[in-house]
């Protein structure tokens, strides 16, 4: 499995999620770090997925720019470059560039219907779903749906309406959805869990009765529980101590392995429970495919 | 996989009262309603109503198996509830059968708009008043010239004297237990400065003491309505004041919502306790939280606000933001006393997309105004011995701990305010949305809650406006082009645009002025190069 290095483009963010986790709402780098740790990676890897994620990315598009640049001018195979983004921002500049640029994916996150996106709100308290929605359509309108993913992060205010969430972005012509669990800031109990799977059991039906033809849910569709199982998250920091990648350490030598920045393994106990879960609605959904002779 | 092991985090919550809505059609057409349209055919049957009232007697049965204590609370609302007659005897029949075979409490209520009293429901509402608990809540404004100016028939003639003649039917009905009988004004931009009138008008002429007023919702005040505001609270406060002095009672404090409150014990919880045991039913038996999210869903259209139906019951993952959160997860500043502020959350969704999310503007001033004016009366009733120091008891605690809808207000004592975990811990040591340390004082940063006098420069509130508004830095830069060059003319769109950025300033209360300010200059800017250009 590839490995997927994550870049935080910068810390600042124009949305002040109720939910976020990030304490470090204000770093910036400059191109120069930028360009050291990226020199880093390559050293050890030459062949990876690149995800730009923040703060809000899109704030610094130049940046995004010039990465993207300065790799392609290299002899290196990045796959894709995934925009990880709130969806508030989308100006022509970026709208070009994915016009332009094959590789770059949009991952846009918004957490299904205007209710169940409430707790992802601007600085100013307002639910950014107006917004998202509307540059959505508009990246419809550009025919660049097919290079847009939705991120989910499901929590206990907003498990209860899953199914109805990507009915939702369905309609909107969201044809990929990746469905999260919230991490650290709203504790989790079983009630989430069973609902959890509750819910992906409907949208599972609804795949395979063809109500979602052409969806593409990664915990169903796309999931491989053993390769994910070994995956551990790092968090990658600078001689500043600021935190500045994240990878899963899936290659074999690895940036991680380096003492020029210093790792840390954040894959938890409550992180493995998630996993779990994952793979067994996963395993369900086969199992599904396979009664009804699809796979 | 063993979800087993996996503990618990919320504890069983018991839907025991409910506000109904019989029938979507109404007989009036008031200019401030919030439901956008008149539905006729939306008219809850009869076997849903006996389905919803076995469903709250269920639940408060579940609730007495697990050694909680829970009456049934209903309160049939509309549309007009008095256009289907069929349910709300059904609701009161079936109510008072179950009452005796669970042995559990039944109340009863109705807010109508008092035009329609005929001779049946005369004589069902005698029955109810006698055997249950039936309170009436009349929506009515004020002397026919100020009920005159929102409230009239679909016709545009006048509501007032039907009500006028109905009105001495129902001071009969409740002649026994006045108390039941409440009228609720809604106040208006051209009513606010009636607002005395119509007190002194219902207590004087109509000899209804139990009152409400409240300033409409969703409409955007100005600083001079809530000046009016605060001087006609103000002679309402001298004329109770003066009433309680000369009668030795609270009553009169009592009957007068939201002077009431300086009464109660201070709720410092939650602004707003709908959907803790507390939802609407619609006229198909479904649930939402309360009824303005249902009628603001019938346009919005968002399933994820259905929360269950009362066949298959309350569907608690759906309604659990609004049973979870406090005071803390509200997006005021920390160092505002919440107490005795309550708010309607609704409107919070309605405006910013999130119940977390105050709608604060002038409506904040408006709450304050209450808040002063209960200090004062609190104030006032201890120096004249009527209510002793706030750590004993509340003389009027047996009073407001009565189950049932009691006290003209929105039924805020039958939507409990029990909170079992806070959504998160990291919220309740908040600082400023810049980084900064801030004592939530300045006026100018309301956006970010606070303050950053000493890091100004780096406050990303501005900022984050502009993001947000991409558009903004374009017409800017257009703005420095017309200084340059006087040939370019703005297209209609573009300036749709700006009027459409103009209306989203003119929600925004934080900023405001330097937004203003920007672009009035741009805006006129733009005019005079249209008109220089045509």
């Amino acid at each position: 499995m590839l490995e997927t290095y994550v870049l935080h483009i910068t810390k600042e963010c124009n949305c002040d999620c109720k939910y976020c986790y990030e304490k470090d709402k204000t770093s910036k780098y400059k191109w120069e770090e930028i360009k050291i740790l990226l020199d880093n990676i390559i050293k050890y890897n030459k062949e990876f997925v690149l995800e730009f994620l923040g703060g809000e990315p899109c704030l610094r598009f130049d940046l995004i720019q010039q990465t993207y640049n300065y790799l392609e001018n290299l002899d290196v195979n990045v796959h894709e470059y995934v925009i990880t983004t709130n969806g508030t921002i989308l100006t022509e500049e970026i709208l070009n560039f994915l016009v332009k640029n094959e590789k770059i994916r949009f991952s846009i996150s918004i957490d299904g219907t205007k209710f169940m996106n409430s707790l992802r709100v601007f600085k100013d308290g307002k639910n950014t779903y107006d917004d998202v929605v509307k540059n959505i359509k508009t990246l419809r309108d550009y025919n660049l749906l097919n290079k847009v993913s939705v991120h989910i992060t499901t929590h206990p205010y907003n498990i209860g309406s899953l199914d109805v969430g990507i009915k939702h972005l369905y309609e909107m012509g969201i044809r990929e959805i990746g469905i999260g669990t919230i991490e650290s800031t709203i504790n989790i109990g079983r009630e989430y869990f069973e609902r959890y799977i509750f819910e992906l059991n409907i949208v599972s039906e609804k795949i395979i009765n063809k109500q979602y033809e052409g969806l593409f849910v990664d915990v169903l569709c796309g999931y491989n529980a053993e390769e994910r199982k070994n995956d551990k998250r790092h968090y990658i920091y600078d001689d500043s101590g600021k935190k500045i990648a994240e990878s899963y350490g899936r290659a074999k030598n690895d940036i991680t392995e380096s003492n020029k920045y210093k790792s840390i393994d954040v894959s938890g106990e409550g992180r493995n429970l998630i996993k779990e879960v994952r793979a067994y609605v996963n395993h369900i959904h086969k199992e599904r495919l396979k009664n009804a002779n699809i796979i | 996989m063993n979800l087993n092991d996996v503990p618990r985090l919320y504890q069983p919550n018991y839907t025991t009262s409910a506000m109904m809505i019989i029938h979507e059609d109404c007989n009036l057409a008031c200019s401030y309603c919030y439901e956008k349209k008149n539905h006729k055919n939306r008219k809850m049957s009869v076997s849903t109503a006996n389905r919803s009232i076995n469903y709250l007697f269920e639940q408060a049965e579940q609730a007495k198996l697990n050694n909680e204590s829970k009456s049934v609370s209903v309160t049939m609302f509309g549309g007009e509830p008095t256009l289907n007659f069929p349910v709300i005897e059904e609701c009161y029949r079936t109510g008072v059968f179950l009452s005796k075979n669970y042995g559990i409490d039944f109340s009863d209520g109705m807010i109508t708009n008092g035009t329609l009293l005929d001779d049946n429901l005369y004589s069902l509402m005698e029955e109810m008043i006698e055997n249950i608990n039936f309170n009436t809540q009349l929506s009515i404004d004020g002397p026919k010239h100020v009920q005159d100016l929102n409230r009239n028939k679909k016709d545009g003639s006048s509501s007032f004297y039907d009500i006028e003649k109905n009105i001495k039917k129902y001071k009969k009905l409740y002649e026994k237990k006045p108390d039941s009988l409440n009228i609720h004004g809604v106040l208006g931009k051209n009513t606010i400065k009636n607002l005395y009138e119509s007190f002194v008008f219902f207590k004087e002429e109509w000899g209804v003491d139990s009152l409400w007023f409240i300033p409409a919702q969703g409409i955007i005040w100005t600083p001079d309505e809530v000046k009016i505001y605060d001087e006609q609270m103000g002679m309402i406060t001298d004329y109770i004041l003066k009433k309680t002095k000369q009668s030795n009672s609270l009553k009169e404090i009592e009957f007068y919502a939201p002077l009431n409150r300086s009464l109660r014990d201070s709720r410092n919880v939650k602004p707003c306790g709908v959907g803790n045991g507390y939802v609407t039913v619609n006229y198909l038996g479904d649930i939402y939280p309360c009824h303005q999210f249902y009628f603001n869903n019938i346009s919005f259209k968002d399933e994820a606000l259905k929360c269950g139906d009362v066949y298959n019951g309350l569907d608690e993952d759906r309604i659990r933001l609004f049973q979870q959160y406090d005071n803390n997860d509200m997006s005021c500043p920390k160092n505002c006393s919440h107490l005795h502020c309550y708010r309607c959350i609704a409107i919070n969704y309605d405006v910013n997309g999130s119940i977390l999310s105050q709608d604060r503007g002038e409506y904040c001033s408006m709450m304050k105004i209450d808040q002063k004016y209960q200090n004062i009366v609190k104030k006032e009733i201890k120096n004249m011995g009527l209510l002793k120091d706030e750590d004993e008891n509340n003389p009027l605690k047996d009073y407001y701990s009565k189950e049932g809808l009691s006290g003209p207000d929105c039924g805020c004592k039958v939507r409990g305010d029990l909170v079992d975990k806070k959504i998160s811990e990291k919220y309740l040591n908040k600082k400023c949305k810049c980084g900064n340390d801030c004592d939530g004082d300045c006026e100018n940063c309301e956006i970010c809650d606070g303050n950053c006098k000493e890091n100004s420069e780096n406050c990303l509130c501005k900022e984050s406006f502009k993001t947000r508004n991409p558009l903004l830095e374009v017409y800017s830069k257009k703005v420095e082009d017309i200084n340059d060059d006087k040939k370019i003319f703005f297209t209609k769109s573009q300036l749709d645009d700006m009027l459409q950025i103009l209306s989203l300033i003119e929600e925004k209360t934080s900023h405001r002025k330097d937004y203003e300010t920007e672009f009035s200059d741009l805006f006129s800017k733009i005019i005079k190069n249209l008109e220089e250009g045509e």
